[in-house]
């Protein structure tokens, strides 16, 4: 994720495609940037209030709470972006440093910044390496989740002749009986 | 998204989306952990919300 000529806001650029939501006042300050300006002026480049013209893409919000002067860092940090990423066990392990480093220097200057990730167990040392608070939920197969999604396949069954309710009973009872083998 | 990955990430995003089935991982939302995480109310320190688990849980179908 990180290049020279301006990496870190590089990185950025995955963030701030997502949607987010506007400050609690109510202010949105966006500005666009591109990668060539980036490399001209070593920064995204000033901020418009209300600009409205979505070029190639990247928007930035300063919320109220940052003041209008100081260094660019500081100007430019956000307001509430939420970044997800799943799998990461599926990212290649020379690049996993790389890219929670990237992750992590994000969340140092931007500390309003939420980051979702989901993965196998394994890379959870890796997570904990760079964020050692960070707050890590087991995922496990849901029973009432499961139920609800065979439910509906089972509605949308295409030959609904070929099914009673007595083999519609055991197909969910054999599926869930499952769950604990995933 | 290119220069990061030949892998189109966006239509992935978007089958999985198109694909999820309502209401699958509310459990996950009700969490005292994902409220936390979700309102700030820990800070910087609690940047980071990991879900962890083995392939097919459903990790990638949560909401």
């Amino acid at each position: 994720m990180r290049s020279s000529g301006g990496g870190k806001y590089r990185s950025c650029r995955l963030v701030l495609r997502l949607p987010f939501s506007t400050g609690a006042d109510n202010h949105k300050y966006y500005g666009s940037y591109s990668e060539a300006a980036i490399k001209q002026r070593g920064h995204p480049g000033p901020l418009a209030r209300g600009v409205s013209k979505r070029e190639e893409g990247v928007w930035w919000q300063r919320p109220a709470t940052c003041g209008s002067e100081g260094n660019v860092e500081n100007r430019y940090c956000f307001a509430r972006v939420f970044i997800c990423l799943d799998a990461l066990d599926e990212c290649l392990p020379k690049h996993l440093p790389d890219l929670l480093e990237s992750l992590r220097d994000i969340v140092r200057e931007s500390p309003r910044t939420r980051i979702f990730l989901t993965g196998r167990s394994h890379v959870r040392e890796d997570v904990q390496r760079y964020f050692s608070k960070a707050v890590v939920i087991p995922v496990s197969p849901s029973r009432g989740d499961i139920r609800n999604y065979v439910k509906m396949r089972l509605d949308r069954d295409t030959e609904p002749e070929a099914m009673s309710n007595d083999l519609r009973v055991d197909i969910v009872r054999v599926i869930l009986g499952k769950i604990s083998n995933v | 998204m290119r220069w990061l990955s030949p892998l189109e990430p966006n239509n992935r995003h978007q089958g999985v989306s198109a694909e999820r089935f309502d209401g699958v991982g509310n459990w996950l939302l009700e969490t005292t952990e994902f409220r936390e995480w979700r309102y700030n109310e820990g800070g910087a320190d609690k940047a980071v919300l990991f879900c962890a688990g083995n392939p097919g849980v459903g990790k990638t179908y949560l909401r």
